[in-house]
């Protein structure tokens, strides 16, 4: 099933974007690749996805500096952000609750599971 | 007590007549002392004047003179008649006969005969005394012969009355009067002087019955208590409570010096104790002035402790958190529990944290009596906790990492979403990566675990290093080929043998390989040496990668410890690889040295001795 929808996945971790690219693809959205938070916030301004899977602990621009400057562009245009860290600390939550539209998703997590957010995020019904 | 008042009374009254008893006896003699005295003077003045007047008379006998002057001498003489002065004058010739008779009418006949006719001047006298023949008066006659010519004409005779003198005269009455007054007068004056110097000693007594003694009580007629028979009673009294009272004083001060001194000693000790922490201590009084500060604390303030005694502590301390917290809580907090913030100081580095504590000081009520401030350099554990949290944090990135990726990949394996066999197959080998990545960190955390709690265990062999070096390079030029860094192998013709655990080894290399190979960039190259010196085999492996920077320089064996530098946080790692190759070549008794450059390279030299080293029973 097509979606003309496109997620932009964020991580330094070549086979996590693998099976998130894959498993996207295979769902019917057009697929984004950034290696690091930086790369990641080009392509939130140029091709503007309508979600986003990020990493953390990344090189140059970390995930909490992209969703904190990412989140001022959501009131122009709202997307989602799905924040996938193995952190477990209580103030990594209380960030991510003050920004729009940001969901944490810890790891180990399920690609399936990450799709059906995205899906109920955009409506788009299976 | 009855028999005492009785006695005290009869005293009393004895007093009263012996007191003006013996003013009168002392009054009697002076006036009898008076009369003596009035009575020698009259003496001297009739000896004089008898002594004057018979030389007079006999220097200008009377028989040469003419009629006229001879009535003038007798008229001089007639006037030293009286009943006190001259009482007769009598000129004998030489024959003895009286020639010329001065004297009162009834006066010649009173002479004693002895006198009248016995010639002076026969038997030597000049002068005599006698008593008038039925008269009590005494009469001293003067006399001495007259010369005319060289001749003896006659003797001349004076008889004086002895004046009387009266016990009672008006003059002694006024002067004895004068004398009495005088003398009460100056009795009076200085009794009462006396008594007014010593009244302030009548409260001796009273002041000191207050230290219990009953003796002062035996006082008990107030009068009494201004007699000085009295005060000095008081004042012995009052010197022997004194006394006692001294020696109690001097007992106690003997123990109060005993405990002084034990309260000196306590407090150097508390002082010497304050000065050994490591730690800053500055105690305030209510009003938050300095009454003492440590060692540290005075580091801290860069003053010494007289600079900051008696100052208040914001300005010995110039901290607006401390301040602020002190006058905040001064206001709102209970006084109860202690309470702490965290601060730096300007003058220090801007990392250094401390940790000030206050609390109150109590009196044994309870009540404030002042503040103990503590301040407690954290930044080590701060550093530490940071460190730590970071650790934590990287290693459950490690380990969720793999672990999500082979949850992920093994997901879509199962829900078959895979189709092209190449990707099935890739999907297996990274599942298979990812759980050799997994298990490598594992074995790592549990190598590190065991060195910590001296639990690492050693297989003591042989063992070849030709077999070691080929097992090592293998996994290190498996993971170059992909990055494309090439790897130059420099060994001896004969490879050196050595003693210890082969497989401990093989990890100790294997982490410092892998590291060269993770840290050096595409297209560089790694260079693994191995060749024996000096009964030691030296291993040298140098990349030409990264580099270490100085700030990495000092941790890199600190299990907890990784760079911040990007270039190393995007690859993966734990962190500890080096701690524990260290750990393993100290226990083979090798050394470990590290040179490097920033952006040039890295070079690892690892030195074990070949037999030397004995790894135990282990």
């Amino acid at each position: 099933m097509e979606v003309n929808k496109k997620v932009l996945i964020v991580d330094d971790e070549a086979p996590i974007r693998r099976v998130l690219e894959f498993k996207l693809k295979n769902s019917g959205y057009q697929v984004l690749i950034a290696h690091n938070g930086r790369q990641g916030l080009e392509l939130i301004k140029t091709e503007q996805p309508d979600a986003v899977v990020t990493d953390i602990m990344m090189p140059e621009l970390d995930g909490q500096q992209l969703c904190e400057q990412s989140n001022a562009l959501k009131q122009a245009r709202p997307f989602l952000t799905i924040v996938v860290t193995c952190r477990i600390a209580q103030d990594e939550q209380q960030w991510i609750n003050q920004l729009q539209d940001t969901l944490f998703m810890e790891k180990p997590f399920s690609p399936a599971r990450l799709v059906e957010c995205i899906d109920q995020y955009l409506g788009i019904k299976r | 007590m009855n028999r005492i008042f009785r006695q005290k009374a009869g005293l009393t009254r004895l007093r009263f007549i012996i007191v003006p008893l013996a003013m009168v006896v002392g009054i009697a003699t002076i006036a009898l002392a008076l009369a003596n005295h009035d009575k020698k003077q009259n003496m001297r003045q009739i000896y004089t004047k008898g002594n004057y007047l018979v030389s007079l008379i006999a220097t200008h006998p009377i028989s040469s003179l003419g009629n006229e002057r001879r009535d003038i001498v007798l008229k001089t003489l007639a006037k030293f008649t009286y009943p006190q002065g001259v009482a007769y004058c009598i000129i004998h010739d030489a024959a003895g006969l009286p020639m010329i008779v001065l004297t009162p009418k009834d006066m010649a006949a009173k002479i004693p005969p002895a006198v009248k006719t016995k010639s002076l001047y026969a038997i030597g006298l000049t002068q005599q005394k006698y008593q008038m023949n039925g008269s009590p008066k005494t009469f001293y006659e003067f006399a001495t012969p007259m010369f005319e010519n060289g001749q003896k004409t006659g003797t001349v005779r004076i008889g004086f009355n002895l004046p009387q003198v009266s016990f009672f005269s008006i003059e002694r009455m006024s002067l004895l009067a004068m004398i009495c007054f005088l003398i009460i007068a100056a009795v009076t004056f200085v009794y009462y002087g006396i008594t007014q110097v010593l009244h302030p000693l009548t409260h001796i007594p009273s002041e000191l019955t207050t230290l219990n003694d009953d003796s002062a009580a035996s006082i008990e007629n107030p009068q009494d208590s201004y007699s000085i028979h009295a005060l000095v009673q008081r004042l012995g009294q009052a010197l022997t409570r004194l006394e006692k009272k001294l020696k109690d004083t001097e007992s106690e001060n003997v123990e109060l010096s005993t405990r002084l001194g034990v309260a000196t000693f306590e407090k150097n000790q508390i002082v010497n104790i304050l000065d050994a922490t490591n730690y800053g201590v500055v105690i305030t009084d209510i009003q938050d002035n300095i009454t003492h500060a440590n060692t540290f604390a005075l580091s801290l303030m860069n003053k010494q402790l007289a600079e900051v005694l008696d100052h208040p502590v914001a300005e010995a301390l110039p901290n607006k958190d401390i301040a602020q917290f002190a006058a905040r809580k001064g206001s709102t907090q209970p006084v109860s529990s202690p309470h702490h913030i965290e601060t730096t100081f300007d003058d220090l580095a801007p990392d250094e944290t401390f940790r000030v504590t206050f609390s109150y000081l109590r009196d044994d009520d309870g009540t404030p009596i002042g503040k103990i401030i503590s301040l407690k350099d954290i930044t080590h554990e701060i550093q530490g906790e940071k460190t730590m949290k970071e650790f934590v944090t990287q290693l459950a990135h490690e380990l969720r990492t793999p672990l999500t990726t082979i949850t992920a990949y093994n997901e879509m394996l199962m829900d078959d979403e895979i189709q092209d066999p190449e990707v099935k197959k890739e999907f297996y080998n990274t599942i298979r990566d990812e759980t050799s990545r997994l298990t490598q960190l594992i074995h790592n955390l549990l190598n590190m675990s065991k060195i910590e709690l001296g639990g690492l265990t050693f297989n003591k062999e042989l063992v070849r290093t030709d077999w070691l070096y080929q097992d090592c390079i293998n996994a290190a030029e498996a993971a170059a080929l992909k990055k494309q860094i090439k790897v130059e192998k420099l060994v001896p013709d004969n490879f050196p043998t050595l003693v210890g655990d082969k497989e401990q080894l093989k990890v100790a290399l294997n982490n410092v390989l892998s590291n060269a190979v993770k840290y050096t960039p595409q297209n560089g190259s790694i260079t693994f040496s191995l060749f024996e010196s000096d009964q030691h085999v030296i291993f040298e492996i140098s990349d030409t990668g990264y580099g270490i920077s100085k700030e990495d320089r000092p941790r890199i064996f600190d299990k907890t410890y990784r760079s911040s530098d990007p270039r190393i946080v995007e690859q993966p790692g734990s962190g500890f690889g080096l701690a524990i190759t260290e750990a393993i070549i100290s226990a083979h008794g090798g050394m470990l040295e590290v040179e490097s450059e920033p952006g040039k390279g890295t070079q690892i030299t690892i030195r074990i001795p070949q037999e030397a080293y004995d790894l135990g029973s282990q």
